[in-house]
C-alpha cells in the first residue's frame, strides 16, 4: 500500500482568503460573521453567518460568472499546487483524480433558478458549467478519474478519504481533494426551518449553545504518493494516515444519542491508520454548537480520548456544509504544525452536562497525529487521522 | 479485483423487478406518462416514463413511508430488490455492508418544493421535512435507516458518470476489506427541471430535423433506479455475473484506455451528438447495444446497463437494441464472450466495466 503524502493545500473561508491567513486569524482569535449579505431572508428574524468576503475573491483571475462554489474551489486548487511548486500544466494529462465533496456543487445552478426558466442547456451541460470536480480537471487538463461526493455535511471529509484510496491502492499517483460550499438561500432557510441555527455568535460545547451558524468556503489538498513527491522533489507537508466512516442508522437529521456511528468511524480510522487512541494528541471535534451534538461529541471523546485536548473551529469559520471537514482538516494540519491548539471560540462557561470540555484558550499541544471528525444530515460520521511531517517514524 | 454481482433490483418505467426488465427487453411495450409542467406560458405535457413506488409497501409500513418523497421511495425500492435477492436482507447474515448510492440529480425535485415558496414569498418558513429530504443524500441515509446498517454510507452525485464512479468506489472499499459486501446503485426521479429541459432539447432538435427522427433518436426521460450486492468473487459465485474491471478517468491526447471486449453496451441515450464519439472507442468487430429506448433519458442510466449485462451473462443472451453501427438486430447467444458497459458523461469523461 502506498503511503498518501500531503504535498499542498488550499484554504478559503471567514477566516482568511489563504491558508496562512486562516491560520494566523484562528490564533488572532479572529470571529468574522454578520447577517448575511447577498441574499435576503424571508423570516421575521435573522441570524449570523459567516461569509467569505468578496474581497478575497475578486484579486484572483476566475470568471466572476462563475458559481462562488467553483470560484472558492479553483483558489483553494491554485494555492495546494502553488505550495508544491507546481503551476498549472504541470499535471496535465496525467494520471491525477479529482475528488471533492459539496452540497451546492452538485445543484447545477438549479439553487437560484426556476423550472420554468430553465434554459435549454440540458442538465449535463449545466453540471458541467457549474460543477467544482469538472471544473478543477478541464482547468489542470487532468486524465485521471472524478467524483463529486454529495454527502451533506461530511462530503468534504468523505472525498478526501475516498482519494487517500484511489493513492494507497496505485489508481492514482496524485488526488486533488476536498470540499466547497456556498451559502445560498436555500441552505439558510433550510436551517432556520429545522430551528438549529443559534441567533448569536455560535457557542460550541458551551453551557449556553443553542445551534450553529452557517459558513461557506472551499479547502482543497494535493495528496499524492510519496513516489510522485520525491520525482518532483517536493517535501510533504504532513501525511493522511486514516479514514472512517460509519453510519447512524437512526435519524435523519439527529445524531445518535450514543454515539455509536461515529465510535465505528473513530476505530476505523485509527485501525487503518494502524494507530492507538492514547497515540493522538488533541482532536478537532464537528462541535457545531447544537445542543445534541455537542453532547454527544463530548461523551465520545471523554470515552475514547480521556484527558485529550480537543476544540471546535465553528466558532471561527461557521458550519461551511461540504466544506467543513476539509477546511477543518486544513486548520488540524496547521494546529499540529504550530504544536498548539487556539481557544475554542465562542466557548466560555462550561456545560455541567458535558463530561469533557474543549481548550478555552491557547493550549500548547505535543505529538504528531490528529484526528478531526465531521457528522453529517442522514447520519454519517466521518473521521480523518492527519499526521504532521514528524508523524512517521 | 473481480467482484460478483450477488443481487440485483430495478424499478423503472417498465415496472418493478428483473422480469418486469426482462419483458421490456423482450420487446413489452412501455406507456409513457404524460407529466404537466407549469411554464409561463400555460401548462405542457411531456410524455415520460415514469416509475411506481407501490411496491415498496411489501418491505415497509405505509405509516413509515409518509415521509418519504418520490426519489427516496425509489431507492428504497431497488435496494430491497437487491438485498432480497442476494439473500442478505436479515442483517444476522449480511456482514459489514457498505452503501453507495449514484444519482445524477439527486434530490433536485424537492429541492424547488422546497424554495419556491421563498421565491414566491408566499410564506415565511418552509418545512422541515421538505428541506431535509431535498439533500442528495436523503436516499442513502434512508436506505441504511430501513436496513439499520452502520456501515460506511456514501452518495456521489456526478451526472452521467455518477453510477460508473460509485461501481469504482464500490470495487475498492471490497479491495480495501473495509466491507464485507457493497449495496451499490443509482437512483433518479423524474422532477419539472428535468422534463422540461428534455422538452426543451427536443423541441430545439425538431427545428433542425423532423419531429420523428427527433423521437427516434432521444429516448423519453425516465426514471428509475437499479441496485446491487456485490461481494468479492468466492468459491459460493460461480454462477454469478463478474465484473472483471472498472475504469474511470477524462480523455486527454493520446490513445483511448480502450477496454477489450465482444459486445459493447453503450450508454448513449440516443442523443446523435455522442453517437460519433462512442464508435471510437469500439474495437473492430465488435457489436454494440444501447437500451435507453427501456429505462429512458436519466443521467444513472449506466445502472440499467450493468443490470441488463448482468441479466445478459446469466441468461447467456444478448438482448436486441437497434440504433447504433453493427447492431443486435434479434436475441443472440452470448457464448464466452466478453461484456462492456461503456459511458461517456460530460467533460470528456468515461466510464465503463468489463464483465466475464
Amino acid at each position: 500500500m502506498n503511503r498518501v503524502a500531503i504535498a499542498g493545500v488550499g484554504c478559503i473561508c471567514a477566516l482568511g482568503a489563504t491558508t496562512d491567513d486562516c491560520m494566523q486569524a484562528l490564533y488572532a482569535g479572529e470571529r468574522n460573521f454578520g447577517l448575511p449579505s447577498r441574499f435576503p431572508s424571508h423570516c421575521s428574524t435573522s441570524q449570523p453567518v459567516f461569509e467569505v468576503p468578496d474581497r478575497f475573491l475578486d484579486p484572483w483571475p476566475f470568471p466572476r460568472t462563475l458559481p462562488r462554489t467553483c470560484r472558492m474551489t479553483l483558489i483553494a486548487t491554485e494555492q495546494a499546487m502553488a505550495q508544491a511548486h507546481l503551476e498549472t500544466g504541470d499535471l496535465a494529462q496525467q494520471r491525477v483524480g479529482v475528488s471533492l465533496g459539496t452540497n451546492i456543487g452538485v445543484t447545477a445552478g438549479y439553487e437560484t433558478g426556476q423550472a420554468e426558466t430553465v434554459s435549454f442547456l440540458l442538465p449535463r451541460d449545466r453540471f458541467l458549467a457549474t460543477n467544482p470536480t469538472c471544473l478543477v480537471a478541464a482547468t489542470l487538463d487532468l486524465s485521471g478519474p472524478q467524483q463529486t461526493v454529495a454527502n451533506a455535511c461530511s462530503a468534504g471529509s468523505d472525498a478526501i478519504g475516498i482519494a487517500a484510496a484511489w493513492i494507497t491502492t496505485g489508481t492514482c499517483d496524485a488526488v486533488i481533494a476536498g470540499g466547497t460550499d456556498e451559502l445560498t438561500p436555500r441552505v439558510y432557510n433550510g436551517f432556520k426551518s429545522l430551528f438549529i441555527n443559534d441567533d448569536h455568535p455560535c457557542r460550541p460545547f458551551d453551557r449556553d449553545r443553542k445551534g450553529l451558524n452557517l459558513g461557506e468556503g472551499a479547502a482543497v489538498f494535493l495528496l499524492a504518493s510519496e513516489a510522485f513527491c520525491r520525482s518532483r522533489q517536493i517535501d510533504p507537508l504532513g501525511y493522511f494516515l486514516g479514514y472512517g466512516a460509519a453510519a447512524d442508522a437512526q435519524h435523519f437529521t439527529q445524531p445518535r444519542s450514543d454515539g455509536l456511528g461515529l465510535r465505528l468511524a473513530i476505530d476505523e480510522a485509527l485501525t487503518t491508520a494502524g494507530l492507538a487512541h492514547d497515540q493522538v494528541c488533541f482532536v478537532n471535534a464537528h462541535g457545531t454548537g447544537t445542543p445534541g451534538n455537542d453532547l454527544l461529541e463530548s461523551q465520545v471523546i471523554a470515552d475514547l480520548f480521556p484527558g485529550k485536548p480537543f476544540l471546535s473551529t465553528k466558532g471561527y469559520t461557521g458550519h461551511a456544509l461540504g466544506a467543513a471537514g476539509p477546511i477543518e482538516a486544513v486548520l488540524t494540519l496547521g494546529c499540529l504544525s504550530r504544536g498548539s491548539l487556539p481557544a475554542t471560540a465562542g466557548y466560555t462557561i462550561p456545560d455541567p452536562q458535558l463530561p469533557a470540555h474543549p481548550v478555552a484558550v491557547q493550549t500548547a499541544v505535543q505529538g504528531t497525529i490528529a484526528v478531526t471528525q465531521t457528522l453529517a444530515f442522514g447520519g454519517s460520521n466521518s473521521v480523518l487521522v492527519i499526521g504532521s511531517k514528524g508523524c512517521l517514524p | 479485483m473481480k467482484v460478483a454481482i450477488r443481487g440485483i433490483g430495478v424499478v423503472g418505467g417498465f415496472g418493478s423487478g428483473l422480469p418486469a426488465l426482462e419483458k421490456a427487453l423482450d420487446g413489452r411495450r412501455i406507456a409513457p406518462t404524460d407529466i404537466s409542467i407549469p411554464t409561463r406560458e400555460g401548462a405542457i405535457l411531456v410524455p415520460c416514463l415514469t416509475a411506481d413506488t407501490g411496491p415498496l409497501a411489501d418491505y415497509i409500513p405505509t405509516r413509515v413511508l409518509r415521509r418519504m418523497d418520490h426519489y427516496i421511495r425509489l431507492g428504497l425500492l431497488a435496494a430491497f430488490g437487491a438485498m432480497t435477492e442476494a439473500g442478505i436482507l436479515d442483517k444476522s447474515r449480511r456482514g459489514r455492508l457498505g452503501i453507495i448510492v449514484a444519482t445524477g440529480s439527486g434530490a433536485t425535485g424537492n429541492n424547488y418544493n422546497f424554495q419556491h415558496p421563498y421565491e414566491d414569498m408566499e410564506e415565511i418558513c418552509g418545512s422541515p421535512i421538505r428541506f431535509s429530504n431535498s439533500v442528495h443524500n436523503a436516499a442513502a441515509a434512508y436506505i441504511s435507516i430501513a436496513l439499520a446498517e452502520m456501515g460506511p454510507n456514501h452518495s456521489i452525485t456526478h451526472d452521467d458518470l455518477s453510477f460508473p464512479a460509485a461501481l469504482m468506489t464500490a470495487v475498492t472499499w471490497l479491495q480495501q476489506r473495509r466491507v464485507d459486501a457493497v449495496l451499490v446503485g443509482g437512483v433518479d426521479a423524474l422532477s419539472h427541471a428535468h422534463a422540461y429541459a428534455w422538452h426543451a432539447h427536443r423541441q430545439a432538435r425538431r427545428v433542425v430535423k423532423n419531429l420523428r427522427e427527433a423521437q427516434k433518436q432521444i429516448p423519453m426521460a425516465g426514471e428509475g433506479a437499479c441496485f446491487f450486492v456485490l461481494k468479492a468473487t468466492g468459491t459460493d459465485s460461480a454462477t454469478c455475473p463478474v465484473i472483471r474491471e472498472t475504469a474511470l478517468g477524462r480523455i486527454c491526447k493520446g490513445p483511448l484506455p480502450r477496454p477489450m471486449g465482444d459486445y459493447y453496451i453503450l450508454g448513449e441515450g440516443g442523443l446523435a451528438a455522442t453517437r460519433a464519439d462512442y464508435g471510437k472507442w469500439l474495437l473492430p468487430g465488435a457489436r454494440a447495444t444501447c437500451y435507453a429506448h427501456v429505462y429512458g433519458d436519466m443521467a444513472i442510466d449506466s445502472a440499467f446497463d450493468t443490470a441488463i449485462a448482468a441479466l445478459s451473462l446469466r441468461n447467456n443472451r444478448i438482448y436486441a437494441a437497434g440504433s447504433v453501427s453493427q447492431p443486435v438486430q434479434e436475441r443472440e447467444l452470448l457464448a464466452d464472450r466478453s461484456v462492456v458497459c461503456l459511458k461517456l458523461g460530460v467533460g470528456n469523461t468515461f466510464g465503463w466495466t468489463l464483465f466475464d
